[in-house]
């Protein structure tokens, strides 16, 4: 017990309440979802390090089990070649040699028997004794692993080490090996109290008196509230503490000793109480330090929210459930007289280690068993232990995923045809999502005039945006970025059509609400019954058999009604003009030139400008989703990224700026003409803004980007329906596109889209060195120019946004597939949301964070793969002046790959420094168009070179 | 037989062709090596339920052109000395309405959960219930006797609790259900007792028969009448049997739609009006019904109120609404209540179907002006503030339960140890 023992000297109940703060789950109210990384508070540590202390705190996986390893070495996903390049650095952290023989063969050999033959213990704690128990009673049904009886005698006079249960931290823990779960009744009050208190509008009336917060506001309910059987007197005790006007903390000491938890147990205590229901605890904790996100109050004040107000309620509820529950049982409630009555027998390893020699011998391998070879073989078993042994499956993994890219790239580089001097046709400028990757190829195979970019889908531009239908503007960048600028969207034509529109909206909106919210009451459920009861039943049939037909019908029908006006951005700010906010609405000509020469710069587009030039922000719709705004742009703070690409448009258009662009060494032709639009990936709409502003001299050029996008998102649409089942492979585009405006637009479908489950790696470099590779929708692209950057300034700058924007999306998706349960959110069947913050499994559950099931069932969990067309020095000095990046990179949460821009040596960061990686001369698979790749299969498919690509 | 109109075919049809459904998917999936595949299980169950709805939807018409159809007997199922369990349907616009709908929703539903259950492990079961489901729904609807319409009743019982309990790799599920099941089967017992009172004193339990119950004393119509309320109220989940409701919503969206917006939350009622007569015959039962829906749907709009989470809230709606119509049909407002009944479901199911859309109605209507309190909290706030904490724990009615049940559980426990012969 000593290691978990408090090591300060300070108040162990605020050092509880500030490390369980950090390790809590960090997800805000679910209307915005950022991608984050789960253990974002464990980066500081080495990642192997960071994951196992994490998930053991947190009762999770820290990797993927040792059975889902050996299937995939099983179908050859990992190869023996991965393997020992892992287990080779797997001696190495551990600081032993592999010359040294053990059992008669290499330590490295001994090592790959444990990998591929041991037991796993975190499987169920009985399949080891199950199985050997079988072998022992009925060896002949089993006969190939028959445990020989010699063997079962060595292991028998030199046992490995036991393995102690994980000791009790709580009451609970103890009282439920006594068969007694006293959550059932503490978490079923906490959830109906936590639910009610952060509600965000989702009940008819809020509960009262919430502005003095939880604490006062739950003993007030409980003291309100009707006796209950199961915590026996709660609502005296809840008086009595309001007639004493207790504070939260005094409560906490009270319940701490009544429960007899000493002053050195407490820390530890606290910790285990308040990750018990991490979720609700978590969002406490996330709205302490966010006060902006929680509820707002009728005056336009803030809830105010306290994680201490949180653990006071539940050690006031858990002091009343707790005796009795013991009592029922019969054992003490006093915490340091319980915790010392644990009998749990350690588990011994002896059948699992006869059982691993016996496979050992299965394959072949002569053992020399000596009592102290055995005694070395077991002291092995416990530095390469469980987690030791996964840790090399997921090094193994990536390391079969990094060969492949690797290994494309450099077929890439000497297989590429020179593209043809001419000057590009069309320029597009796509966020860097993974998403992306396809329609990008898709647009360059249909000829080499046609060019794309990747830069982060803010284009640039940190802004407050407000949308004509908006109430508020809201932050459009991403979230480590505070905007400084608010734009506002305004209705084009005369004030008479837009009020009218607005005012009929409005009464729909207000109709629609108000049956809601109506139909949950006597009377008015009564009404909304006979009323819109047979409405609903139309509705139903309609929605439910006909998907996309119904909505298109529902969607003019409202543009019929209420037509949407024609809109402009206020873009430049011309004389002063201040939002409420205080920001100044607009930018000035310096300012939009400035930042506009910074994103130009920085994907390298500065000069050969093409007639048209495309801008597309990306986002997602898609209903009956919860985790719809997951599906967002990260960039734009998890919204649609429309607004910016469309003001970046509004702005170069300008004569202005274009002027002020040239002082800054860019200089756009009059000929040239930008766009902005959004791509919606749910359901392959590219929306573009303000075509009315197009000059006649462009239209011929604007025609032909037409067709090339039509084609480009259809061939989108077909690739990504490649993943679903339920459009057959050899499909046409027009069908894949008519497929997922189905998706999108239906009630029963959990996966409109699969979001950024399978993102794998990101590029960072010219588009020349991945143009023509397939990469599966599974690369982040990023584009950034080397050669015209001189101090690696540009490089700093797109590291800083894209390194954690792309580590958090890829650990989270990295945690929520290794552990759904604990760290993703399970299946989304009976998802329930609640209080528009958050949602819980069923009727009442933990508040569930992290991705659900349905997202990340096809992802493979991997660090993300981040390979920068620069030089090592480069990169290094980028992370001596990026902290972040710099933790990322050296702590191994992410891998570095650098691409020597001239040279094209590559060179892998690992165990602190750059090593020189040799690509093997692979011959890729070649193919005309990715159509003819994609219907290959519903699998991950490994890089091929697409020959449209460039010819 | 030649004297037995169409109709009766069609309506066996509606009734068997979901349970033959299930049985060949069940069939197959014992004999093959492999449970189906999604699109063939699917295409069966919507086969099948589709075959129901027209099925039903022919009854209607034919209904409509030959005038009421009435009660057909088909001989007796099971015969034990005295003891007779006739196969009779009883075809009217009370049966085919209600058959007609639970139809329509069960085979939306279907379609919904095509999608929706896609490569989840429970999908070949979801299906399978749906089918057990629906027949259990068409038995109840067009049985002309109490023991037919109880293997309905129970069906529909027993897929009810397999659905919240759907997914058993979690614990609050498994209380949730085994919650539910044993409220069934508490009130159930009513039924099973009503069925033997009716045999043992009108020696018939044909719905023909017990509209003659005119005939027996009034304590024995009121013994009967009470005894199918009690059945009744544990499926509408009327006070005090209201605790499971609140738990139900386990199960995938789509079940609980069917099952606690649509079906089997109103079936209760459906109960009620199919023995009216009987109920009719019993001015204390009546009386009761009344003070019981009204409380229900007091209990229910309460929590309703305070509910921050969005099958919660809408479970609790349901209840409110479906104790008015209990309410109505003690009144005897009949028609009044099967009106409300059809629009009611219909609402709350497409209701449950878009629950999860909810962040996105938010998102696109606005953060609407938070309604803060209400006319009771401006007026008298100490009894606002009250009632708010009585709702948020759901006027601790589970626990009450629990405690209610506490010494008899103790005194199993005690007999079973006593019993116990030690080896």
């Amino acid at each position: 017990m000593s290691h978990n023992q408090d090591d300060s000297w300070g108040d162990p109940v605020v050092d509880a309440l500030t490390a369980a703060a950090a390790i809590l789950p960090d997800q805000g109210p679910m209307g915005v979802f950022i991608h984050h990384n789960t253990l974002h508070s464990f980066q500081s540590l080495p990642f192997h390090q960071g994951v196992v202390r994490g998930a053991q705190l947190l009762g999770a996986r820290p990797y993927p089990l040792m059975s889902a390893f050996r299937l995939w070495m099983h179908d050859g996903r990992i190869e023996s070649a991965d393997l020992d390049h892992a287990l080779e650095r797997a001696l190495a952290r551990c600081g032993q040699v592999n010359k040294d023989l053990l059992l008669g063969m290499a330590r490295m050999q001994w090592w790959r028997l444990i990998w591929l033959h041991a037991l796993d213990t975190q499987q169920p704690q009985d399949l080891a004794r199950d199985l050997a128990r079988e072998l022992e009673r009925n060896p002949t049904h089993h006969s190939n692993a028959k445990i020989d009886a010699d063997l079962l005698e060595a292991v028998k006079h030199t046992p490995p080490s036991d393995i102690a249960p994980t000791p009790w931290q709580r009451h609970h823990d103890a009282l439920l090996d006594h068969g007694v779960d006293t959550d059932v009744v503490v978490h079923g009050e906490l959830i109906r109290l936590s639910g009610a208190f952060l509600d965000h509008g989702q009940a008819l009336i809020d509960v009262p008196g919430r502005e003095r917060g939880f604490f006062a506001t739950a003993l007030e309910l409980l003291a309100l509230g009707l006796p209950s059987h199961s915590l026996a007197h709660i609502n005296r005790s809840a008086q009595r503490w309001i007639n004493t006007q207790a504070s939260a903390r005094q409560i906490i000491d009270e319940a701490l000793n009544g429960l007899g938890v000493r002053d050195d147990q407490r820390k530890t205590y606290i910790m285990a109480t308040l990750l018990a229901l991490p979720g609700w605890a978590g969002m406490f904790a996330r709205m302490q330090r966010n006060p902006a996100e929680a509820p707002v109050l009728e005056h336009g004040t803030k809830v105010p929210i306290r994680l201490e107000d949180f653990l006071a309620v539940r050690m006031a509820i858990e002091l009343h459930a707790i005796p009795k529950a013991a009592a029922q049982v019969g054992v003490s409630a006093d915490w340091s007289t319980l915790r010392l009555t644990d009998r749990r027998p350690a588990r011994s390893r002896q059948l699992a280690a006869a059982l691993l020699l016996q496979n050992a011998r299965q394959t072949g391998v002569e053992l020399v068993i000596t009592p102290e070879s055995l005694r070395q073989a077991w002291a092995d078993l416990d530095v390469f232990n469980d987690e030791a042994r996964r840790a090399c499956g997921l090094e193994a993994y990536e390391y079969h995923y990094q060969r492949q890219i690797l290994d494309g790239l450099s077929y890439a580089r000497t297989h590429r045809p020179a593209l043809g001097k001419g000057s590009p046709a069309g320029q597009f400028i796509f966020c860097i999502d993974e998403r992306e990757e396809s329609i990008r190829r898709a647009i360059e195979e249909q000829g080499p005039e046609w060019v794309t970019y990747g830069a982060a889908g803010f284009f640039g531009l940190a802004i407050d945006y407000r949308g004509l239908e908006d109430f508020e503007a809201a932050p459009y960048c991403p979230v480590v970025v505070t905007p400084a600028h608010e734009v506002h969207e305004y209705a084009d034509d005369d004030a008479i059509v837009h009020e009218r529109r607005r005012s009929r909206m409005g009464a729909w909106k207000h109709m629609e609400s108000a049956i809601a919210r109506s139909s949950r009451g006597l009377i008015g459920g009564t009404g909304a019954s006979l009323l819109v009861g047979p409405i609903a039943s139309l509705f139903s049939v309609a929605r439910l058999a006909l998907p996309r037909d119904s909505a298109a019908a529902l969607h003019s029908v409202q543009e019929f009604v209420a037509p949407k006006p024609d809109t402009a951005l206020g873009s430049i700010r011309s004389k002063v003009n201040v939002a409420k906010s205080g920001k100044p609405i607009g930018f000035t000509i310096d300012e939009a030139a400035d930042r506009l020469a910074g994103l130009l710069k920085t994907i390298g587009l500065v000069k050969d400008f093409a007639p048209v030039v495309v801008v597309l922000g990306h986002g997602s719709t898609s209903l009956n989703n919860p985790h719809e705004s997951a599906h967002d742009c990260g960039a734009c703070g998890g919204r649609r990224g429309g607004a910016n690409a469309r003001l970046v448009a509004d702005l170069v258009n300008r004569a202005e700026v274009r002027h002020a662009l040239r002082e800054r060494g860019i200089d756009i032709p009059e000929s040239t003409w930008f766009v902005g639009g959004l791509h919606d990936t749910a359901d392959d709409r590219v929306d573009i803004a303000d075509l009315d502003q197009m000059p006649r001299s462009i239209e011929p050029a604007w025609r032909q980007i037409c067709v090339v996008l039509e084609s480009a998102r259809r061939a989108n649409a077909l690739e990504r329906s490649r993943r679903f089942e339920a459009l057959p492979l050899n499909a046409t585009p027009e069908q894949a596109l008519t497929h997922v405006q189905e998706r999108a637009t239906h009630l029963g479908q959990p996966r409109p889209e699969y979001g950024h489950c399978t993102n794998a790696c990101c590029i960072v470099g010219r588009r020349d060195i991945s143009r023509g590779l397939h990469l599966d929708r599974r690369a982040f692209l990023v584009s950034y120019d080397a050669s015209i950057d001189k101090d690696a300034g540009i490089l700093e700058r797109v590291l800083a946004a894209v390194g954690p924007v792309g580590a958090g999306i890829s650990l989270e998706y990295y945690f929520s597939s290794v552990d759904n349960q604990v760290f993703g959110c399970g299946t989304k069947l009976p998802h329930n949301v609640t209080g528009l913050i958050g949602i819980m499994n069923g009727h009442q559950s933990d508040l569930r964070t992290g991705l659900p099931l349905q997202m990340v069932e096809i992802h493979e969990p991997m660090r993300l793969l981040i390979v920068v067309e620069a030089t090592t020095d480069a990169l290094l000095q980028v992370a001596g002046r990026q902290a972040e990046v710099r933790e990322l990179v050296v702590n191994e949460w992410v891998q570095l790959v650098s691409v020597h821009p001239t040279t094209g040596a590559m060179h892998v960061w690992a165990d602190g420094g750059f090593k020189l990686f040799q690509p093997d001369a692979v011959e890729l698979d070649r193919f005309q168009y990715s159509p003819q790749r994609n219907c290959q299969g519903r699998e991950h498919l490994a890089p091929a070179w697409i020959e449209k690509g460039f010819a | 037989m030649n004297d037995i109109p169409w109709q009766a075919w069609a309506a066996w049809l509606s009734i068997l062709a979901p349970l033959a459904g299930s049985l060949a998917l069940g069939m197959v999936a014992l004999l093959a090596p492999n449970i189906p595949v999604e699109r063939s299980v699917t295409r069966c169950m919507q086969a099948c339920l589709a075959l129901a709805l027209a099925s039903t939807v022919a009854v209607g018409i034919g209904n409509g052109l030959a005038g009421n159809t009435g009660d057909i007997f088909f001989g007796d199922w099971v015969i034990a000395g005295e003891y007779k369990i006739p196969l009779t349907l009883r075809i009217d616009w009370l049966g085919i309405l209600f058959a007609t709908m639970s139809a329509l929703l069960a085979l939306l539903v279907a379609r919904f959960s095509r999608t929706y259950l896609h490569r989840d492990p429970g999908f070949f079961r979801f299906f399978f219930m749906m089918g057990v489901f629906a027949t259990g729904a068409q038995l109840v609807a067009f049985a002309g006797a109490l023991d037919l319409m109880f293997a309905g009743w129970e069906a529909v019982g027993l897929a009810s609790t397999l659905f919240i309990g759907f997914f058993h790799d979690r614990p609050e599920p498994i209380r949730s259900s085994i919650r539910a099941l044993s409220t069934y089967r508490l009130c159930d017992s009513g039924f099973l007792l009503a069925v033997v009172a009716a045999h043992e004193w009108l020696h018939s339990t044909t719905l023909a028969s017990l509209d003659g119950i005119s005939s027996l004393p009034t304590w024995q119509a009121t013994v009967i009448a009470a005894l199918l309320m009690v059945s009744a109220m544990g499926k509408s989940a009327q006070l005090p049997f209201s605790g499971w409701l609140s738990r139900a919503t386990e199960g995938p969206t789509p079940s609980s739609a069917l099952f606690y917006g649509g079906i089997s939350i109103h079936l209760g009622l459906f109960l009620l009006l199919r023995t009216w007569s009987v109920i009719d015959h019993s001015p204390i039962v009546e009386g009761v019904g009344i003070g019981i829906g009204l409380l229900t749907a007091l209990y229910a709009a309460s929590i309703a109120r305070v509910q921050p989470d969005a099958k919660g809230a809408l479970a609790h709606a349901t209840l409110a609404q479906v104790g008015i119509i209990f309410a109505e049909i003690a009144a005897g407002w009949t028609t009044i209540a099967l009106v409300h009944l059809l629009c009611h479901a219909s609402l709350r199911v497409w209701q449950y179907l878009r629950a999860p859309n909810i962040l996105h109605d938010a998102h696109r209507i606005g953060e609407h002006a938070h309604s803060g309190g209400s006319w009771l909290r401006v007026w008298v706030p100490s009894i606002d503030r009250r009632l708010c904490a009585m709702a948020l724990s759901r006027w601790r009615l589970d626990e009450a339960t629990d405690a209610l049940v506490a010494p008899v559980l103790r005194l199993s426990r005690f007999l079973a140890r006593a019993t116990r012969i030690k080896p």
